[in-house]
């Protein structure tokens, strides 16, 4: 029941905002609601123990499952709810990241009424995203958070902003239409294949995500073609929401678009819904197909990082330039997922965090002098480590921490997604991984760049605008997750132990499916392939 | 089989009413005539000045109708010995309901409108006579039957479009409905003499029986049944013959124009689902439908055919819509795209496996569009009345000024596009579940990728209320009191059966219309 709680607990706040006429009173509410949210999605995560990996087992802390809808014996859907690791580190990410979000709001002047009940909506529909274990549920809080999201960007966006707002709305909801035909054609093949004899007592549900993770293998048995079609529009589905290329393109227009403290949530949170929505459901439903279709996952995570880099050195915008980044530091999580090692995966979920942090930091920095300078011309500025320098120390944590400086949390990640790909057993993984570091390079020379040109030099806009430093609630906002990224690059082992035993039950059927497709191939000889799986479950014992 | 008893009269001695068995079973309808003619003896005995009388009396009689469709029960035949007429059942009674409840609303919104069209009680008159052929139509299981009800239907809704005798677009809608209309009524009367002419009986399960026993290459059924769906796709504005509908549903009067959505939309669906009930067709097993092939299974004829058309309407409505500015106009395209979606769905009612969901999913939806778009209706017949334009630009701003209803507005819409958590969402959920459980993923796709492209001019008004300021200009839509009820009120539904009990709804529809699925 307390993931139910932190689903509706900033909901709880909105009924509050419409008693009161003072503007004061519900910022105060809007920002209370989402800090005992983030309190209480932090005492959950200490609560945790991430060595229970099976979700919605008797055994599991906080999963629960109630019936909630039926016709007659037509359907069955619960409502259900649970957490593993993965969810766990999005779940914090989600609170803190909603009441830093929160606090920068405060600047918001336009109806604040409106704006508070629109964001706590939005909160609840990203922390159900988050924990809920039945296809309806999920796909109903996916769905609640689009809404909120259109009036957030087309009423408090900047100049461009209805079209920014309609074109995510879009966007985001072809892919979410297809995500449903997938959902509901594997939902009727699981629910004719649940009521055979040999699963008499097992009460199974087609709805539930982890019913269907678990007999996967019984949607659609031998259909390859037809498996890879579901796989393809689920991924489409989350890969619009990541954004991966060539769905990317409401991504730059919605960021520059929307109101700071939204880009923070649109960058930090959403975006890891795509990354969330293919760890969770599509890739363990099929991982025959994912399989199969490495080399296209890995073109894809590939192409996002480099092209997202070369597009994103080519702004001058500078909000526009750190949306840019997102696309290319999600097209990590892609090549990382689809290496299917351990390091790999791993990778894949920290940068997820990482890049929350970072973003959320860069989002942050870039409005911190917006609101000052009202332009976001990089050619404009310069100087600022002169006019500003408690504000240039944190903007260069956010920035080198996107570049990938080591002794910060963007470096971990990209090191074991490397890793990862080059280890990987699938075809010409070492080729990928080796195009892949072109983005590394990249990254560096659109962040350096930038650097130069607003940080570096002489003051040049000065007397427009006197440039002040830091003030105490931007210094709220951006420290601590300033400290969050120094901490995760220096000493990430609790990240590491929070998602790692989720991870590696997660990833043991693509192991089979690699280790299977290899015996079909006859890449190595069978003996050869035993031996290899005898010394690594001893590595494994070892390990632990 | 005694065939045509009612054309040739073979056995003369059993015409006579009182041999016809269940006629207490036909009462609402009875009543609805009844209600026509007390509403022109009263209109002609008082007719002077407007009166609040009219309406009254209307929904009076609208309750008691309910009431006699709500009292029956069963699946009960009505007719002689070997030969129905009627079929009183869940079915049928559902959409009984559901044209009584458009029809009280509409009531409600042309007093309400603040129009004085004048004539009130004719309007009455008209209203129970539609009303009456809708209610037989939905019962009727024979074929003479059905074309009187479905003329009633039609040459009703050719006066209530026309209501508007000042404007010229009403005179223009009228012309057009009428001109289409009657074309429409040909060419289906063409089809049924075919069909008539072949099987030697006007009893739908006779012919239905005819016509599977029959080979099936014989083209004059065909041709038969092609025309006979034509004079359907017309009533339900399904494409090719869509084209009546915006025109129509623009220069109407409002509340009409919702009525004529919803409620005449409702009884093509209503007797054009009892005849699929009776075809069967192989169902097809949940199995592995090969790629590429555009049919997954066997499809008969007709299945094809519906679905091809639901696809076609379903884009076009959508497509054409999106140019819209005109609330009126746009909300006709919408009606249009919604009929492509129920179409899809009941040409699953062919498939044994899942009649009983497609029937249940289609009487549910029209549940919920009865809310959801006569809810939107009933705020472009305010817009006219107090804005005096259905351009979505009139709403300027007015989300601000006006928060409860740009609220509730934006739910009708957000339902209407079938996001949840509305019930509209749901509603599309059950519609495409037998669609995908057939394995018809591609023509699935097809229908969900619409909803996505309709968002985009659904959410135009929503743009215009809430993300544009309001200004000097922007006007206020007099809303308060008993208007603001009956917004609220048929928001509420939306909201409530989207979270929270869709799921006993959808079983009393399943088991209503369980019987039919039986045949």
């Amino acid at each position: 029941m307390l993931l139910t709680l932190l689903t509706f607990l900033p909901a709880l706040g909105i009924p509050f905002l419409f008693m009161t006429k003072d503007v004061k009173t519900q910022r105060m509410i809007g920002l209370a609601t989402s800090a005992a949210a983030m309190l209480l999605s932090i005492w959950l995560y200490f609560q945790f123990d991430p060595e229970l990996t099976v979700l919605l087992a008797d055994t599991s802390q906080f999963g629960f499952s109630v019936p909630w809808i039926s016709v007659g014996d037509a359907f069955k859907i619960n409502y259900s709810m649970d957490v593993d690791g993965v969810s766990m580190l999005l779940i914090v990410l989600t609170g803190v990241l909603g009441f830093l979000a929160a606090v920068n709001a405060m600047s918001i002047q336009k109806n604040v009424r409106g704006f508070y009940a629109m964001y706590l909506l939005l909160l609840t529909g990203m922390f159900g995203t988050f924990v809920a274990m039945d296809l309806f549920l999920f796909y109903m809080f996916w769905e609640l958070m689009l809404l909120p999201m259109y009036f957030l960007i087309g009423i408090w966006g900047g100049p461009r902003r209805e079209f920014a707002a309609i074109k995510f709305f879009i966007y985001t909801m072809v892919g979410s239409v297809l995500m449903l035909g997938a959902f509901l054609a594997v939902y009727f093949q699981l629910s004719a294949a649940f009521a055979a004899p040999e699963f008499a007592g097992q009460a199974l549900n087609a709805f539930s995500i982890p019913d269907i993770i678990a007999h996967q293998s019984l949607i659609f048995p031998g259909n390859d073609a037809l498996r890879m079609v579901l796989f393809v529009a689920l991924f489409i589905g989350f890969a619009i929401k990541v954004p991966v290329f060539p769905f990317h393109t409401w991504l730059p227009l919605a960021h520059v678009e929307a109101p700071t403290p939204i880009s923070v949530i649109l960058a930090g949170v959403l975006l890891k819904m795509g990354g969330y929505g293919m760890i969770r459901i599509a890739f363990p439903w099929f991982p025959d197909a994912v399989v199969t279709a490495w080399p296209w996952l890995a073109t894809l995570g590939i192409v996002s990082i480099i092209y997202g880099a070369a597009v994103a050195l080519a702004q001058t915008d500078w909000k526009k330039m750190v949306a840019y980044s997102s696309v290319s530091h999600m097209g990590y999580v892609i090549l990382g997922l689809a290496s299917m090692t351990e390091e790999g995966i791993n990778g894949a979920v920290i940068q997820m965090f990482s890049h929350g942090l970072l973003s959320g930091m860069m989002f942050l920095c870039v409005g911190v002098v917006y609101e000052q300078a009202h332009h976001r011309d990089l050619n404009r500025f310069g100087g600022l480590l002169k006019l500003m320098p408690k504000y240039t120390f944190v903007a260069m944590i956010a920035f080198f921490g996107s570049l990938g400086l080591p002794g910060l949390s963007g470096f971990i990640a990209e090191m074991f997604v490397f890793f990862g790909a080059f280890k990987s057993e699938l075809p010409h993984a070492k080729v990928f991984t080796i195009i892949g570091t072109i983005g590394i390079v990249m990254g560096a020379v659109y962040i350096l760049v930038m650097i130069q040109k607003v940080f570096l030099g002489e003051p040049r806009e000065k007397q427009l605008h006197p440039f002040k430093d830091l003030s105490f609630r931007e210094g709220v906002t951006l420290w601590p997750l300033a400290i969050g990224a120094l901490a995760l690059g220096i000493f990430p082992t609790p990240a590491f132990d929070l998602i790692g035993p989720a991870l590696h039950s997660w990833r043991k059927p693509f192991v089979a499916e690699i280790r299977g497709t290899e015996r079909e191939a006859g890449s190595l000889p069978p003996g050869l392939i035993e031996i290899r799986d005898a010394v690594e479950a001893v590595q494994t014992e070892e390990g632990k | 089989m005694s065939s045509l008893p009612l054309l040739l009269a073979q056995d003369g001695g059993k015409l006579s009413a009182d041999l016809m068995q269940n006629f207490g079973a036909m009462a609402p309808e009875m009543f609805l005539c009844v209600m026509v003619v007390v509403m022109l003896v009263v209109d002609l005995v008082r007719s002077k000045g407007p009166s609040t009388l009219y309406p009254w009396l209307s929904l009076g009689g609208i309750v008691v109708a309910a009431g006699l469709v709500i009292s029956g029960s069963g699946d009960v035949t009505v007719g002689y010995d070997d030969f129905a007429a009627l079929r009183v059942d869940g079915l049928g009674r559902l959409f009984k309901l559901v044209f009584l409840a458009a029809a009280a609303l509409t009531v409600l919104f042309i007093v309400r409108s603040g129009r004085k069209y004048g004539r009130e009680g004719e309007f009455q008159v008209i209203l129970f006579g539609a009303l009456a052929g809708m209610c037989y139509l939905a019962s009727a299981t024979e074929l003479i039957g059905f074309y009187v009800a479905f003329e009633l239907v039609s040459y009703t809704g050719y006066l209530m479009a026309g209501y508007r005798l000042d404007s010229a677009k009403g005179a223009e809608a009228a012309g057009k409905y009428v001109i289409f209309g009657s074309v429409a009524s040909a060419v289906m009367l063409f089809g049924i003499t075919l069909i008539l002419g072949f099987a030697g009986t006007t009893s739908f399960e006779g012919i239905v029986d005819v016509l599977l026993a029959a080979d099936a290459g014989v083209p004059a059924l065909w041709v038969g049944a092609t025309f006979t769906f034509a004079g359907f796709a017309y009533k339900a504005a399904a494409f090719p013959f869509q084209f009546w509908c915006p025109d129509v549903y623009e220069g109407a009067p409002a509340p009409v124009a919702g009525f004529l959505a919803v409620a005449s939309k409702a009884a093509a669906f209503a007797i054009g689902l009892r005849i699929l009930a009776l075809v069967p067709v192989a169902g097809g097993v949940v199995g592995t439908p090969e790629l590429g092939q555009l049919f997954a299974h066997d499809a008969a004829f007709l299945e094809k055919l519906l679905i091809v058309a639901s696809v076609c309407t379903m884009t076009w409505g959508n497509l054409a819509a999106l140019r819209q500015t005109n609330l009126q106009r746009m909300l006709a395209y919408s009606s249009i795209a919604h009929a492509g979606y129920l179409l899809l769905a009941s040409s699953m009612v062919l498939r044994t496996d899942v009649a009983t969901d497609a029937l249940m999913a289609i009487g549910f939806y029209f549940l919920i569009y009865l809310c959801m778009n006569l809810g939107a209706f009933w705020i472009v017949t305010m817009m006219r009345r107090d804005l005096d334009s259905v351009d979505v630009t009139a709403l300027k701003g007015l989300g601000w000024k006006q928060p409860l209803l740009g609220t509730c507005f934006v739910i009708m819409l957000v339902s209407l596009t079938g996001l949840p958590p509305t019930a509209g969402f749901v509603g599309k959920l059950l519609l495409f579940m037998p669609v995908i459980h057939e394995g018809f993923y591609l023509f699935a796709a097809i229908g969900l990728v619409n909803g996505a492209v309709s968002l985009y001019y659904y959410a135009k008004p929503m743009r215009e209320m809430f993300l544009k300021k309001p200004d000097d200009d922007t006007k206020l839509i007099d809303c308060v009191g008993g208007d603001m009820a009956l917004v609220v009120a048929l928001t509420v539904p939306l909201v409530v059966l989207g979270v929270y009990g869709w799921g006993d709804l959808a079983s009393v529809a399943r088991d209503a219309v369980a019987i039919v699925g039986g045949r």
